[in-house]
């Protein structure tokens, strides 16, 4: 008994020494196909690479990407980079959404982990402190292609300094379905202010007494069971003209702009779901783009107008778009003077930590990574729209539905940045929102609740 | 150290279990010469050395890997300690503390939600258990298939796969469970007396409780106001916050493999000859199960009751896969922990999310310590 | 009349068991469905029951990616390794609750019942400063090495309440005959816990290998990515269109070994549940 398991343990120690010897060429991969000269960046300008002979290792962490854009990433990119700096390597990292906010935690409370970090839009301030200070590196001064960076590079600044570049930009479009529209008697297009979103949306809102739930909304603002998403409510709020903050810092939810606009989410809940107490069932969840068409059925997935990013939209190459119309939010000019149209975009952006030893060389990477071809090709990878102005062409320029987009983008995107306390703000919203639909509260409860419980989270 | 990670993890192992080995002698040698300073028996002696060597990698491990981290947290409960702003922690002293208790609603409104998910939810969990086991225990085919189908969704756990799936089989409309009580009803309309009844009091229960949390009962009164539900109601489920417990209850009863197997163990560990005994006496299948199968597997329940209680006030995954990117009524379902998540990683305030561990700690330790104390009020053992 | 009522029973008791099956396994064939279907069918709400032309492209062109493979071996690798140490600890410490009398046990023994009410996020920050400090992040050594310490309460007293049942006597007389305690827990008593073994080992498997949140945090790069994190890597909130397809077939080919070793494991820890003497 006792010979049999030590012969059985030496054989797994044994069989997994044998694996792993097989598996390791395979883990420790050359990068594959480097072939070519990279011809899609520029020849490195002549920058001191760092003492020579000095190993170090630049250390990213990315968390959206196709394999595609990790491919290209490791062929084009990390290898012209490495030869320019000899004694560097670079080593990029495959997160996941899932679990990053513990694995960032674990990273700033060791003060140690990668140099440059993938964030997302409203992290610059919660992050912002232990950000390093990329001015003297990216800012005007030293380098000359940030000018070209559009109003996404808003996200990469904190306390008015930048600390990282921005890789895409993702607004939020109204997606309209114009045939849908049509069959349900709206002959006038995407509303253009508050009172014609109301009666859209009783008007083209169906509810199937057999089952009592929707089966078709007619917008769906980010979160189709709710419609009561925080960032439907800004989205709604910034198209008023609302500022979040006062000139002195407070929070400005007591304005006149914050009332009307939850007044709007009510009433929008309401004109689509009919009063609280009818408990109507919400549209089906699935896999596919509430817009889209079921192949297999022909039927509808039940939304008329989506409020979202393009990522909730179906794929361009479906052929649901030829009766899809992409416009703004256009806010209420009938009641507010200051409306403007507004895409709400998210900007996702890499950032260098400020615990990193390697700030300089970080700022040469991104600078190769964000090169007028390489933002490009970085976003065409994932099908995104460029946060730099002048990388908005070829598949931008091929895909109408891209080109449409940026359009919108540049004219009337609004970032998603200088959020004081994003998630506390976050967390507080959408507990009052969420009061707002059951009707537990009224709007003007809804706003002072936030008020006041937002200036108590500044205040700590 | 080598490079390879295969072998730098082997050779870690080994280096490990060196170090354990090691460090049990030593533990060992250090009680044996406490131990003889006291004066006691060699045999004593013997059992002390015996002892603590056999149980060193647990002290040692307890030490290293529990200890350590657990004095960190509880300094950082006495800080401001913010992993992500650069300053560095300061002392606050008791402030956490006299916040969370005294001062935050949100945490106030987590202990009432988790206290209704144990209240309500584990007895549920257990009683589908039992019922299962019971089941299983008659002689059939196939049995080991739905011992396989009742555990596979603890195997399964909670992935984005099933996650979306539940999403799916929860929606009102067209969800299938929902499609289930319509068809029931159908078939026996006088079931939709019971189906809004019970929809009825759920909703006015939780209510109440959701009343407590935030101390205005507007929800309650509207509820009172409408009345008694319409003729098509069914459940919303993952859709409104009068449902959010309940749809984390139903996940916690399809997770109730592990405590069926406990229960069918314990079934089976009755000898047969006690029931056939009754029933040459004439006993019945309920009776039976009462006087019988249920004070012997009293032992059985406790610890179902004692693990599934900790558990469930630890309860986080099924909300956080259900709920965490549907924020309007996570509010109505937030558990302790989950709370305790939410400030140490979405607000990061590490000091504060700190002391939270420590006040969650406290309270489970206070209701497990009862529970072994009333165990020997309605627990039978070693009663044959 | 009462002659169908054997019968009639067994029907009943057949519909609810298939009943409760249909409830609890549902998941899972809808994740097999969909893992079949192609990408456009996967495209509408609701449940489609069954793929209009089941197709195995997900499964061969799976099988055909490295990133893939290469977290199956890992997983596989870091469970193994893993529980070899685990597993041996843990009956180390169970016989030293279950058969030995020394000072403290006790108070060790509450100790160790009391760690399964921490709450494991508390841990988190502070044992992943201790791992840095360790320079082991972006190794398996924090997944594997802390089970070696005999990670596991619930285990534990699992094995403990078996060892408990053996007779004393047993141990008696083997010091009668001049064995020690090491010799007693190898050949004596570890042989005759044989199933609730298989059930311990059977419990941390299914746990070491649907980790996600420890493997995310210390293995930093996809090539020592175990499975469940690498599915959680296929699902990516910025694509246009999420391939549902491959995201079903990873995870259901996580769950085959799963499935598989519960299955042969079923008998054991069915013999094996004693839990009589919980006074401890």
């Amino acid at each position: 008994m006792q010979k049999k398991m030590l012969a059985l343990l030496s054989i797994i120690i044994l069989a997994s020494l044998v694996l792993s010897a097989c598996g390791t060429p395979a883990a420790t991969e050359a990068p594959a196909a480097a072939t070519e000269a990279p011809s899609a960046t520029e020849a490195p300008a002549a920058t001191e690479a760092p003492a020579a002979g000095e190993a170090t290792t630049l250390k990213i962490y990315l968390l959206d990407y196709t394999p595609d854009t990790i491919e290209w990433l490791k062929s084009e990119i990390n290898p012209a980079f490495e030869a320019a700096h000899p004694g560097v390597t670079v080593e990029i990292t495959e997160g996941s959404w899932s679990g990053w906010d513990t694995t960032f935690s674990g990273f700033f409370a060791a003060g140690e982990g990668p140099d440059i970090i993938n964030l997302g839009s409203e992290m610059n301030t919660l992050y912002g402190e232990s950000l390093a200070d990329m001015d003297p590196y990216l800012g005007e001064g030293a380098w000359d292609e940030i000018s070209n960076f559009g109003p996404a590079l808003e996200n990469a600044k904190y306390d008015g300094k930048l600390r990282g570049l921005p890789i895409f930009t993702a607004p939020r479009y109204v997606f309209c379905r114009t045939d849908l529209m049509e069959a349900a008697g709206w002959a006038t297009g995407t509303p253009q202010n508050f009172a014609q979103w109301t009666e859209f949306a009783s008007t083209a809102s169906t509810i199937d007494p057999a089952t009592n739930s929707l089966t078709q909304q007619a917008l769906v603002p980010v979160d189709a069971a709710s419609m009561a998403d925080w960032q439907w409510w800004l989205l709604v709020y910034y198209s008023l003209g609302g500022e979040l903050y006062k000139a002195d810092g407070t929070p400005n939810f007591d304005s006149p702009e914050a009332l009307a606009a939850t007044q709007f989410l009510a009433d929008m809940r309401t004109a689509t779901y009919g009063p609280a107490a009818d408990a109507v069932g919400s549209l089906p969840t699935g896999q596919g783009s509430v817009i889209d068409v079921d192949d297999a059925t022909g039927k509808d997935n039940g939304a008329v107008c989506l409020a979202h990013s393009g990522w909730a939209a179906p794929a361009f190459d479906r052929p649901i778009w030829d009766n899809v119309t992409i416009e703004p939010f256009y806010g209420d000019p009938e009641n507010f003077p200051n409306s403007k149209p507004v895409v709400l975009a998210f900007n996702d952006w890499l950032a260098v930590a400020d615990y990193s030893p390697n700030k300089e060389l970080a700022a040469e990477w991104l600078k190769m990574a964000f090169s007028k071809e390489a933002n490009n090709k970085w976003n065409e990878t994932m099908g995104l729209i460029p946060a730099r102005n002048d990388s908005q062409y070829g598949y931008v320029a091929d895909s109408p539905q891209l080109q449409r987009e940026a359009e919108l983008a540049s004219q009337y995107g609004v970032g998603f940045a200088g959020i004081k306390e994003a998630a506390k703000l976050s967390t507080i919203m959408q507990d009052a929102l969420g009061k707002l639909i059951t009707e537990e509260l009224t709007p003007e409860e809804v706003v002072a609740k936030i008020q006041e419980e937002y200036i108590a989270a500044l205040g700590e | 150290m080598p490079e390879n990670p295969y072998l730098n993890v082997l050779v870690t192992a080994v280096l490990a279990v060196i170090f354990i080995v090691a460090s049990s002698y030593g533990l060992g040698f250090l009680a044996r010469a406490i131990v003889k300073l006291r004066g006691a028996s060699p045999k004593n002696q013997e059992n002390a050395f015996a002892g603590y060597f056999f149980a060193a990698p647990w002290i040692v491990g307890f030490i290293i890997f529990v200890i350590v981290p657990m004095a960190f947290s509880l300094y950082w409960s006495f800080t401001d300690y913010r992993v992500t702003s650069n300053e560095p922690a300061n002392w606050i002293g008791f402030k956490n503390y006299n916040d969370l208790l005294f001062n935050d609603d949100s945490f106030r409104a987590s202990i009432v939600n988790t206290l209704y998910l144990t209240v309500i939810g584990l007895p549920l969990q257990m009683a589908v258990a039992l019922f299962l086991a019971v089941l299983l225990n008659q002689k059939m085919h196939g049995e080991r298939i739905f011992r396989m189908a009742f555990y596979l969704p603890v195997i399964l756990g909670f992935n984005t796969a099933v996650l979306l799936c539940w999403r799916l089989m929860l929606n009102t409309g067209t969800g299938i469970i929902n499609q289930m009580i319509r068809a029931a009803i159908t078939a026996f309309p006088p079931l939709n007396y019971v189906n809004r009844a019970v929809i009825y009091i759920q909703e006015l229960t939780t209510a109440v409780f959701l009343g407590i949390n935030t101390g205005k009962f507007n929800l309650l009164t509207k509820l009172l106001e409408a009345g008694f539900p319409a003729d098509n109601r069914v459940p919303l489920w993952v859709q409104s916050p009068l449902w959010t417990k309940m749809s984390v209850i139903l996940l916690m009863i399809w997770g109730c493999g592990a405590m069926m197997l406990i229960f069918l163990a314990g079934l089976n560990n009755i000898p047969k000859e006690l029931h056939e005994a009754a029933e040459v006496d004439g006993a019945t299948g309920w009776q039976r199960f009462w006087k019988i199968s249920f004070p012997l597997l009293t032992p059985y329940i406790f610890y179902n009751l004692v693990v599934g209680m900790i558990s469930s006030l630890q309860i986080f995954e099924p909300i956080f896969v259900l709920y965490r990117d549907n924020q309007p009524i996570v509010s109505s379902t937030i558990s302790m922990v989950y709370y305790l998540w939410q400030k140490s990683f979405s607000h990061f305030e590490i000091g504060y999310g700190s002391a939270i561990s420590w006040v969650i700690l406290i309270i489970i330790l206070i209701v497990t310590v009862i529970q072994f104390k009333l165990q020997d009020r309605w627990v039978t053992y070693d009663v044959y | 009349m009462k002659r169908y009522l054997p019968m009639l029973r067994s029907i009943l008791l057949y519909t609810v068991l298939t009943g409760a099956t249909v409830m609890m396994s549902f998941p899972l064939f809808w994740m097999i469905s969909s893992s079949l279907k192609t990408l456009e069918e996967t495209n509408s709400p609701g449940i489609v029951w069954v793929p209009d032309n089941p197709t195995l492209t997900a499964y061969t062109s799976i099988f055909q990616n490295q990133d893939f493979l290469r977290s199956y071996f890992n997983s596989v690798f870091y469970v193994t390794l893993a529980m070899v140490g685990t597993l041996i600890s843990i009956a180390a410490v169970a016989y030293a609750f279950s058969r030995i009398e020394w000072p403290g046990k006790n108070i060790v023994f509450f100790l160790m019942l009391s760690t399964m009410m921490i709450p494991p996020q508390a841990l988190i920050v502070p044992q992943y400063v201790f791992f840095n400090k360790l320079d082991w992040i972006g190794t398996f050594n924090p997944l594997i090495i802390p089970g070696y310490f005999a990670g596991g309460a619930a285990m534990i007293f699992l094995l403990r309440q078996s060892m408990a049942q053996i007779p004393k006597e047993l141990d008696e007389s083997a010091f009668v005959d001049g064995a020690n305690h090491i010799q007693i827990w190898w050949e004596i008593i570890l042989p005759l816990v044989k199933a609730p073994l298989a059930t311990v080992a059977t419990f941390l498997f299914v746990g070491l290998w649907n980790s996600l949140l420890t493997p995310l945090m210390y293995l930093q790069t996809i090539d020592l990515y175990t499975l469940p994190v690498y599915v959680s890597t296929l699902y990516n909130i910025n694509n246009t269109v999420q391939q549902w397809p491959t995201i079903m077939t990873a995870a259901v080919l996580t769950t085959v070994p799963l499935i598989i070793v519960f299955f042969f494991a079923q008998r054991f820890i069915l013999e094996s549940v004693v839990v009589s003497g919980l006074k401890g």
